[in-house]
């Protein structure tokens, strides 16, 4: 176990570093701070001189490596060009909002995906379960943005129920949490209904029944236990594509949080905060599937024999 | 049409006939309907595919006019059955007087190009790393597995368009974009289908017969892959559409006036408060034509392996 | 008992088509953080034997005891981890591409599963024909009547060969396989349990077709099976394998009359067609007890110890060798000598 969790460990931690290498040559290429920062009018010798200043002249390599290690150590970023503030101040302050929104939204995802996910297998074949699976159908081809947008025109716009943008009260928080939510949910929900499905017409469920025990306590303890375990796994997954949904979602919201700053961020060619992004979004999500895995191994012992 | 076990069965009898005068042909015929009827969400699917890809192939002959001719005069007219609406233009008109049906129409030439392509892309990259990972094992496959691993780590979104912000918002370099995020599913299944064909025995016998690798992997193992990977590349192709508009509707794809579908669903979010219909339609022509293909694409997967549970 | 029983030492002679001298085969298990070996899979402990040009040796055996991994080492499908495999002289185990190459059409491979042996995307003619035009072994444009030629040998229609191997029966696509075979001109044909998959009355078919081929190409056949009666019609001599090593090699007619293995008397009880001698074998019926213990942690001495029902206190301590018990007849049995104890029978 212990060299299961080590191992998986050491692959997040390369992962991550491989990450930030990309965006940091993927970056490099693209922008040069020193025509993003001084005006236009600038010499070319000023230029140089700037370049000598900041270090912008050393080898790729070794900005990387310095860059690593202050990012690392001291969490500098470096100074976002377009605010001149450290990008991580930038950071700090955008993320409660994001984090506001995924935690309603998973809060939201799993309302809704687990019950009728189990319903949904209980019940075979009955309106729930068919339009679990519609949903699901339906959720997959469904643009998240469109979806938002369609939010706000009908709940926003003409029926007027609730705020479309900026983000004060819990009221704001509504749609863009349905919104991000509804992309997840048809896939937890499939899971959950197959893995119920799964686990309900094994033997062990026939025997517990057999047993006299009560419906009730059939599902909970028996079943849905052992249904859970590909849930678990895949909401690790999850924050990997919450993560992308906000940012989406929040572009469509107007919502203050990370992901607005990161698609301005890329618009704008500031790359401090644009690297700082994308490495904490990798970690969130590496993360993610890490703890989503020593759950699932926890939970399941085979899984353990890796 | 070897999909069908009966039919091979059928086609042998030929013309036949059977008592109470019924050929083998109205028996297939028979079969066939019966297919489609248990197939029609797949059948609807397939046929909303196929006015999607007639309308992109014959647009200058479909379209009500000109998309990008502008006209002041008529801008942000409703849709023709509103009050105020123009009969002329059917689903109304944008903020330059565009007509919106046409910008729709046009837009679905790029989606399905970009769709296309981008899959293209994905399937070459991915097939090829998932054969060399899951033939050779060992080393090979520890490394093809980490950058796996890696590039799912990246959302979508923030690879996707660095990408496109690092070589410029171009059609051709969306399609490298979408095509270099999206092949780590196909290397993965790949991987998977070439470990377990690499142990049955028709591929233990070519190799005994002393084929080369690569003729073992492109006679033996590549041919019983392709409806696994013809199924996923469907799937693939309705995500790319919905990736393509995303990175337009950001601002990152493709750049007006150009009618993408992303792109009008961008320009529709600055006047979805009054002028609800730019923004409505463009998005449902993205979402109709992905349901389509996905529902095509769960029927196709259905009829080649009809082993695989409904889930 | 004279002296003691001279060892199984057999010197090459000329006319030796295949040798095999103590050949191993060890899968590793890996576990670990870095994939280490943490033990082995002992599928193949030194086995030796010769098959000569023209005979058919059958190797028999329960399932795992080793015999389809010696087939594919013979192939070069798996590499041995000791061991030399000498076919006309020349070591196997060291050949690379080009020789690798000539050295394959030469030996050849009938397998298991009639359902997963043949490519199901290709047609017959395409599966049979492949090796003869990668290899050029007919003329230009010629080779689809070779494969029609082939599949005629083997007993079904040659305009057939049109198409795919799920339109076949079972009995069918092995001969498809043995054509496929028989395409590369091989002296040594390899059949890993032709006939395990296919019901009893076409087993015989193939058994036969493969025994009438022998003769009209000058095929030698190393016949693997867990079914002593299927090799018995087409064998010149029989090995018995027992978890990963040789018990008993003898001739043909000797395994059956005079079996002197305790694990191959067993075997024969098995046998439910009733064979010469028969009843009086079964009234000596010895059945063996207890399941074959794992080849990872093999018993110590004599591997059969743990089942035999002729154990003595030795067969623990000592792991007795192939000793000769009459002319071309060697067992690996204490009750034989080799123990450097006296066998008290």
């Amino acid at each position: 176990m212990r060299v299961y969790i080590i191992k998986r460990l050491i692959e997040a931690v390369g992962v991550c570093l491989v990450i930030s290498m990309i965006s940091f040559f993927l970056l490099f290429l693209n922008t040069d701070p020193a025509l993003l920062l001084l005006p236009p009018e600038a010499e070319v010798s000023d230029i140089a001189l700037f370049k000598k200043q900041m270090g912008l002249d050393r080898p790729v390599v070794v900005q990387y490596v310095d860059f690593l290690g202050k990012a690392v150590l001291k969490g500098d970023f470096g100074d976002s060009f377009v605010a001149k503030v450290p990008a991580m101040r930038l950071i700090r302050e955008r993320f409660p909002a994001t984090l506001k929104l995924a935690v309603a939204a998973f809060i939201f995802i799993n309302l809704v995906a687990i019950p009728v996910g189990i319903i949904a297998a209980i019940r075979r074949y009955s309106l729930m379960d068919n339009l679990s699976t519609f949903s699901a159908l339906v959720g997959q081809a469904m643009p998240l943005y469109w979806f938002g947008i369609m939010l706000i025109i009908i709940f926003g716009v003409w029926l007027k129920w609730l705020p479309i943008s900026g983000s004060d009260s819990l009221a704001h928080l509504i749609l863009p949490a349905i919104t991000l939510g509804s992309w997840i949910i048809p896939v937890n929900m499939r899971l959950v209904r197959s893995g119920m499905l799964d686990v309900l017409t094994q033997d062990y469920i026939r025997t517990a029944r057999a047993k006299g025990l009560v419906e009730n306590k059939v599902l909970y303890k028996h079943a849905f236990k052992n249904a859970a375990i590909p849930l678990v796994t895949v909401m690790g997954m999850q924050f990997g594509l919450l993560l992308g949904g906000a940012v989406v979602t929040e572009t469509v919201f107007a919502w203050p949080g990370l992901g607005r700053l990161a698609v301005e961020s890329i618009r704008m060619g500031d790359y401090p905060v644009v690297q700082a992004i994308v490495v904490i979004f990798a970690m969130c999500v590496v993360l993610g599937n890490l703890a989503a895995d020593i759950l699932a191994a926890l939970i399941d012992p085979r899984i353990r024999l890796d | 049409m070897k999909w069908i076990p009966e039919m091979a069965q059928i086609k042998r009898n030929g013309k036949q006939k059977l008592n109470m005068g019924e050929t083998e042909e109205r028996k297939l015929l028979r079969l066939i309907l019966r297919k489609m009827w248990h197939l029609r969400l797949g059948v609807l699917g397939g046929f909303v595919l196929f006015i999607l890809v007639v309308t992109a192939l014959f647009t200058p002959f479909l379209a009500p006019g000109d998309p990008y001719k502008q006209d002041i005069a008529k801008r942000l007219l409703p849709p023709s059955w509103m009050e105020k609406g123009d009969s002329r233009h059917l689903l109304g008109t944008d903020h330059l007087g565009r007509d919106l049906l046409t910008r729709i129409m046009y837009g679905s030439r790029i989606s399905l190009t970009v769709g296309l392509s981008a899959v293209f892309v994905e399937v070459a990259l991915g097939v090829l790393l998932g054969l060399l990972a899951g033939f050779h094992g060992g080393k090979t496959d520890s490394v093809i597995s980490f950058i796996v691993n890696v590039k799912m780590a990246f959302p979508f979104i923030l690879l996707a368009m660095s990408l496109v912000a690092v070589l410029g918002p171009s059609l051709e370099n969306i399609i490298i974009a979408l095509g270099l995020t999206g092949w780590p599913v196909f290397a993965r299944v790949t991987r998977i289908e070439t470990m377990k064909l690499r142990e049955r025995e028709f591929v233990l016998a070519a190799k005994s017969l002393a084929f080369s690798t690569t003729r073992i992997l492109v006679r033996h193992i590549l041919p019983n892959l392709i409806p696994s990977i013809l199924v996923l590349a469907t799937v693939e192709v309705a995500r790319a559409i919905i990736r393509e508009s995303l990175l337009s509707f950001l601002g990152l794809g493709i750049q007006p006036p150009t009618p993408s579908w992303g792109t009008m669903l961008a320009e529709g979010r600055d006047y979805m408060l009054l002028q609800w219909w730019l923004a409505t339609f463009p998005g449902m022509a993205i979402f109709l034509a992905a349901l389509g293909i996905n529902l095509w694409g769960d029927a196709l997967r259905d009829l080649t392996d009809p082993h695989l549970r409904k889930s | 008992m004279m002296t003691g029983p001279s060892p199984y030492d057999p010197s090459p002679s000329a006319s030796d088509l295949l040798r095999v001298q103590d050949l191993k085969k060890h899968f590793p298990i890996r576990k670990g953080l870095l994939g280490r070996s943490v033990g082995y899979v002992y599928a193949v402990d030194g086995v030796s034997f010769q098959i000569q040009k023209g005979e058919t040796l059958g190797l028999v055996g329960e399932s795992g005891c080793g015999k389809s991994t010696i087939g594919r080492c013979l192939l070069r499908l798996y590499e041995p981890t000791a061991g030399k495999i000498l076919f006309c002289g020349t070591d196997i185990g060291q050949l690379q591409k080009r020789d690798l190459i000539r050295f394959r059409t030469k030996m050849q491979m009938i397998f298991q599963d009639p359902y997963s042996s043949l490519n199901p995307r290709l047609r017959v003619r395409e599966i049979i024909g492949e090796s003869i035009r990668v290899h050029g072994l007919a003329k230009e444009g010629q080779w689809q009547e070779r494969v029609q030629e082939l599949l005629s040998e083997v007993g079904l229609q040659p305009d057939h060969m049109a198409r795919y191997p799920h339109e076949f029966s079972g009995g069918q696509r092995q001969r498809i396989g043995v054509a496929r075979a028989l395409a590369m001109n091989p002296e040594l044909i390899v059949a890993d349990e032709p006939v395990s998959a296919l019901d009893v009355s076409i087993q015989a078919q193939v058994i036969n077709l493969l025994d009438s081929l022998k003769e009209k190409h000058g095929l030698s056949y190393l016949v693997i099976a867990h079914d002593l009666a299927v090799v018995e019609h087409i064998s010149d001599r029989i090995a018995v394998m027992y978890l990963g090593k040789l018990v008993e090699m003898a001739r043909d007619r000797d395994i059956y009359l005079h079996p002197k293995h305790p694990y191959t008397e067993a075997l024969l009880a098995a046998v439910p067609t009733p064979a010469a001698g028969g009843r009086q074998r079964r009234k000596n019926r010895k059945l063996i007890r207890g399941d074959v213990p794992s080849p990872i942690n093999p018993p110590s001495g004599c591997r059969f110890h743990t089942r035999c029902p002729k154990v003595m206190l030795d067969c623990k301590r000592i792991e007795p060798p192939l000793v000769m018990v009459g002319p071309g007849h060697f067992v690996a049995c204490l009750l034989y000598g080799g123990g450097g104890s006296c066998p008290n029978v």
